[in-house]
């Protein structure tokens, strides 16, 4: 009998398995045969880690000696809410310095709420000859220094998108460090930046980069340059604007008119800072195309959000400030039939009471007039089981669901009952629901229909929330699809913890903090499990000083291959097998 | 000595303390009820009052907890370097000044510290501002002067001696001196190596529109943040 091993050549393999990219598929094909295995691994060319403390640097390139595209997420979500302290870690270097030597041919970096400092930066832009696509996302550790070794030495590159990255601003001149024979950038994303760049470089660049497809500009650029970089790349596809005020005069905004209905392909609109209303008509002749618009900075009246809202009709993506109004939603519903993402951030997020007439119902007119709507991140200040019950009926094909009730613990604003049933309805008809956030009352009978019915359910984010241990046991019990689970101010102890223990090295992690585990249980978990960090943060001082049944502050558990990590901060303890490395 | 709460506790140090003894150090024992709660990372100062929302959802999480609490003193990154400065203005400090004053839990209601920082921005200014596109040096200084309103940013230079890199902030985001002192003390981690100082011992002098240096505080805030250039912070060389 033939042996397929003798009959296939490794070539011809190397060429199929080129089609296949998704890194679920490779896996199961390295899982075939070892042949399988190292032409796999060899042709591999993007690895992501979502944990960058769940493998080492050394481990995967090992494995993967050809990579060309990495993405690394460093800190738990909940960073970006500054729930975890300054210093806690994901520092990308070793990374960096792994890569520069084992991967010269790397293209792109990926990074997310990591930490980079210039150095890495520079060792980037000097040792990757073909290196093209830089992306910052949520990162912070590094200045406009960084920022110019790059623009100085990438001679390839394409992308560079600083995200909503913490820059150091020490000179705007890092962006006249692109050469002048420079012409490649395709896309570019400094709106982060909380100082003007150097004008005359940015046109020049913009100018002489004729692939130019994404421009992200910082508040910085004043309304009345815009139109310039307009007329200088009206190939852009996607735009965001600089401060957008002025003082109201005809010829600029004549100027500004003309230059968006030359930008015939423009179909992504952010940015808006600091609105002067009367300018907005100069993007109504683009509103047609536009598929997605990011308003959440501008702060403008529900009147004016709906004359733009309602000509952008092949709108997909929108997000808004609540000045929106329940009005302005149900224009959006209206006129906007193919939008599939909706996000309504607050405007006064810390006031007491509501500023604006936005409530239940402009989600739910969505709802029900956006057939395709299937992810949504609304904050607003009052709900109702009702109201969630409808938008559950209304769109089965929800696929992520994240609303914030802005006042902890509030009930359901017509019966006063806690919020358990509307959030079940969600997780009971929405089957593919991938990610949800809680919020508002809510007992152990949620978790009891997240647990039943969420079977999808990858990324759930609760607050405020709960009774019992035994809501914590539901969802852990569960919800077999479960990836990250990110808990703060619940009333969650040790016992659904340590039961559920298995569980976790299925997960990529887990984020308690506020909660009632207790240090004796924490050390129990990672005696128990050796494939987990088991990260205590506490800033009061080392758990062990306390009694074991007191609660700790903060709790940090992911499965790795790499054991504990050593570039710990003072106020982290890993609970590992061996007592002696908790004191590292 | 007397650990004034209010000044010397920094928010967001990072903290270095591997190696940490506790029995090293003095440390402070606080006796306050609010002292008996988890620390929690947002409180720049411990005001019972602040503490109520949070507060209440730890007591029912964490049952009884012992009514003293040693915090240890240097909780103070002691080490010059280049690595805490090159943070620039951190955006926790300055939102956790507002919550403070909005007097609510931490990381809630959940929005990203970025978006929080441009609403801040958003707050402070009715009207719509344009930012000066001059050069770098003036816009330190000066508001923007193209009259469609106020800038939304008033960022001055802050030097310490012997502190080899200066900071800048932007004065709009305070509105009093103490406010200001606060901020200042946990961006010069350095200058507190020796933990014997209290704060008394520094001087915050300011260079007016005249080029005149002077000490800060005597004139009303106001006033202050209209004619400040720069900022040096001296220290007193006392017995």
């Amino acid at each position: 009998m033939p042996r397929m091993g003798y009959s296939f050549p490794e070539e011809v393999l190397e060429h199929v398995f080129s089609f296949i990219q998704s890194d679920e598929d490779r896996n199961a094909i390295s899982e075939v045969c070892r042949s399988w295995h190292d032409i796999e691994r060899w042709s591999r060319r993007r690895v992501f880690v979502g944990n960058c403390y769940a493998i080492s640097p050394t481990m995967v390139i090992r494995r993967f000696p050809e990579v060309r595209s990495v993405k690394l997420k460093g800190k738990p979500h909940f960073a970006d809410f500054n729930l975890v302290p300054e210093g806690w870690g994901g520092y990308v270097a070793p990374w960096i310095s792994a890569m520069a030597s084992a991967y010269p041919w790397l293209e792109e970096i990926r990074l997310k709420r990591m930490v980079i400092t210039d150095e890495s930066l520079e060792l980037i832009s000097k040792s990757f000859k073909n290196f093209k696509v830089l992306v910052l996302s949520s990162c912070e550790g590094f200045s406009t220094d960084g920022l110019a070794a790059i623009a100085a030495n990438c001679r390839n590159l394409r992308e560079l998108d600083l995200g909503e990255s913490e820059v150091e601003d020490l000179s705007g001149h890092w962006l006249s460090r692109f050469p002048d024979n420079y012409t490649s950038m395709v896309s570019l994303n400094i709106a982060c930046l909380g100082w003007e760049v150097s004008f005359s470089a940015l046109e020049r660049l913009v100018g002489r980069c004729p692939n130019l497809r994404t421009l992200r500009l910082n508040r910085a650029v004043p309304l009345d340059k815009l139109a310039n970089l307009l007329c200088r790349a009206p190939q852009l596809v996607e735009l965001g604007t600089g401060a957008y005020s002025s003082e109201l005069r005809p010829d600029v905004f004549s100027n500004l008119s003309g230059a968006f209905s030359g930008c015939k392909e423009l179909k992504s609109l952010s940015g808006f800072w600091d609105v002067v209303p009367g300018y907005l008509p100069a993007v109504y002749p683009i509103c047609s195309k536009l598929k997605s618009l990011n308003l959440s900075y501008a702060t403008i009246q529900s009147p004016e959000l709906i004359k733009l809202v309602s000509q952008c009709q092949n709108l997909q993506r929108l997000w808004v400030l609540d000045y929106i109004e329940d009005a302005g939603l149900d224009a959006l519903a209206a006129s906007c039939k193919d939008l599939r993402e909706l996000r309504v951030f607050p405007s006064d997020p810390f006031g007491q009471e509501p500023n604006v007439p936005l409530t239940e119902q402009g989600l739910v007119s969505v709802s029900e007039g956006c057939p395709k709507l299937q992810s949504v991140l609304y904050f607003c200040r009052q709900m109702s089981n009702a109201a969630l019950m409808t938008i559950a009926r209304n769109r089965p094909n929800m696929t992520r669901f994240r609303l914030c009730i802005i006042e902890p613990h509030t009930p359901d604003y017509l019966t006063l009952q806690p919020l358990d049933v509307g959030f079940g309805a969600i997780v009971e008809h929405c089957k593919d629901l991938r990610r949800l956030s809680l919020s508002g009352l809510l007992t152990d009978r949620v978790f009891e229909y997240i647990g039943t019915h969420a079977k999808k359910l990858e990324m759930l984010s609760v607050a405020f929330a709960g009774e019992s241990d035994l809501g914590l046991h539901h969802i852990l019990s569960g919800c077999d699809n479960l990836r990250k689970l990110e808990i703060r101010d619940c009333p969650f102890g040790d016992k659904a913890l340590l039961a559920n223990a298995a569980k976790l090295e299925t997960m990529r992690s887990l984020w308690m903090s506020s909660c009632s585990v207790s240090f004796g249980a924490c050390k129990l978990l990672g005696q128990k499990m050796p494939g987990l960090n088991v990260e205590v943060i506490d800033e009061r001082g080392p758990p062990d000083l306390r009694p074991e049944s007191c609660p700790i502050d903060k709790l940090y558990v992911y499965r790795t291959v790499s054991g504990p990590r050593f570039d710990m901060p003072g106020f982290v303890w890993t609970m590992a097998e061996n007592p002696a490395l908790r004191l590292s | 000595m007397e650990l004034q709460l209010g000044l010397a506790l920094p928010v967001h140090s990072p903290l270095k303390l591997k190696g940490f003894d506790l029995n090293d150090h003095e440390v402070e024992v606080l006796n306050e009820p609010v002292a008996s709660e988890p620390w929690s990372y947002s409180s720049g100062c411990l005001k019972g009052e602040k503490w109520v929302k949070n507060k209440r959802s730890s007591e029912e999480a964490f049952g009884d907890l012992p009514q003293i609490t040693t915090f240890p003193l240097t909780l103070w990154n002691g080490q010059p370097n280049e690595d805490d400065d090159r943070k620039g203005e951190k955006k926790p400090h300055i939102l956790d000044k507002k919550e403070e004053e909005e007097n609510h839990v931490v990381g809630w209601p959940p929005i990203k510290s970025w978006r929080v920082k441009q609403l801040h921005q958003h707050h402070d200014h009715d009207q719509s501002g344009q930012i000066n596109n001059a050069d770098r040096t003036s816009a330190h200084h000066q508001r923007s002067s193209t009259g469609t309103g106020s800038s939304n940013s008033l960022y001055v230079k802050v030097k310490m001696k012997g502190v080899a890199i200066a900071r800048k902030i932007d004065l709009r985001l305070y509105d009093s001196y103490q406010a200001l002192t606060n901020s200042l003390i946990t961006m010069f981690p350095n200058g507190r190596q020796n933990i014997d100082n209290d704060c008394a011992s520094y001087a915050l002098t300011y260079q007016d529109k005249d080029g005149d240096w002077l000490l800060a505080g005597d004139v009303p805030w106001q006033t202050f943040t209209e004619s400040v250039q720069r900022l040096e912070i001296l220290r007193n060389v006392d017995g």
